[in-house]
């Protein structure tokens, strides 16, 4: 791509010929690469995309699709939770020569947040139960989302289980808490961090 | 406790000991199944807050593969026995 940048004023009639030619086939050649179905880019915008799409590749064939996906903007519900948007870049696919401007370090409380639906302008922290106490991101996910295989949680049942438990556990190894209310909600329980019990870990409640 | 059931458990979770697959999605896969079908069990308590709390790489608070390892070879061995005394 390189190579075919204007290195001099006057260009022969070869090198326009080859420039026309793999400015051409280059969107075909790429396409091949990423295995994507189509590209309709042409001329000037051949070498980005073709930069874009090899990248893509690279990242695919490196880091899996999965995790590839978690460094663009691609407007899932969790897919770029964590992830703090470039605001240039708001609500526009990010699959570009700019992706590395996208990439950021991942932000467990901008997760949490995402993830309960309060990621609200100038919020900060953790995401909270109606009765105050913080989610991480792995609560939020379970309690928002739902266990796998199950259906959300209603975030003032977390409450009512470390307020009406009568069960309590304690696990030294990881520090934490798990309260049980087989009188609520049967095998349910929450596991809070044991320096504060205010801190969700995370959350079982089955359907 | 269903055969089959038991059957799916006990391949997830030899599945997760062999590796190299001891992903966060797999986990989920033997929670699901756990949860479902073996609250009953007596290792039930355990091994669902295991998995619960399971997060690849680990976290303060938080089981890594290890430490789920730990806790998911006793119920494969309770597995494995319980569909060879039926078969």
């Amino acid at each position: 791509v390189t190579w075919l940048a204007p290195s001099s004023r006057v260009e022969s009639v070869e090198r326009r010929l080859v420039r026309s030619v793999l400015a051409a086939i280059l969107p075909f050649v790429a396409c091949f690469v990423a295995q994507c179905p189509s590209v309709t880019t042409a001329g000037a915008e051949t070498a980005h995309a073709f930069d874009a799409l090899v990248r893509n590749a690279r990242a695919r064939s490196v880091v899996g699709v999965a995790e590839f996906d978690h460094f663009l903007d691609l407007g899932g519900p969790t897919a770029s939770a964590g992830l703090e948007r470039n605001p240039e870049h708001a609500g526009v696919a990010t699959n570009s020569v700019d992706d590395a401007s996208s990439i950021v370090r991942y932000d467990p409380q901008w997760a949490s947040r995402q993830l309960a639906g309060q990621n609200l302008p100038s919020s900060t922290g953790y995401a909270t139960t109606p009765g105050g106490r913080t989610f991480s991101a792995h609560a939020a996910e379970r309690t928002f989302v739902g266990g796998p295989g199950r259906a959300p949680v209603d975030p003032g049942l977390v409450d009512d289980i470390l307020n009406q438990g009568t069960r309590v556990g304690f696990d030294p190894i990881r520090d934490t808490i798990k309260v049980s209310a087989p009188n609520l909600c049967g095998r349910c329980y929450v596991v809070v961090d044991a320096q504060t019990g205010q801190h969700v870990v995370t959350v079982m409640v089955p359907k | 406790v269903n055969r089959t059931d038991a059957a799916d458990l006990l391949k997830l979770i030899d599945c997760f000991i062999a590796g190299p697959d001891r992903s966060r999605q797999l986990a989920d896969e033997i929670e699901g199944i756990v949860i479902q079908c073996f609250q009953e069990a007596t290792w039930f308590d355990d091994v669902s807050t295991a998995l619960a709390q399971f997060s690849p790489g680990g976290d303060e608070h938080y089981f890594d593969e290890q430490a789920l390892m730990t806790e998911l070879v006793p119920v494969a061995e309770l597995l494995r026995e319980s569909l060879a005394e039926e078969s």
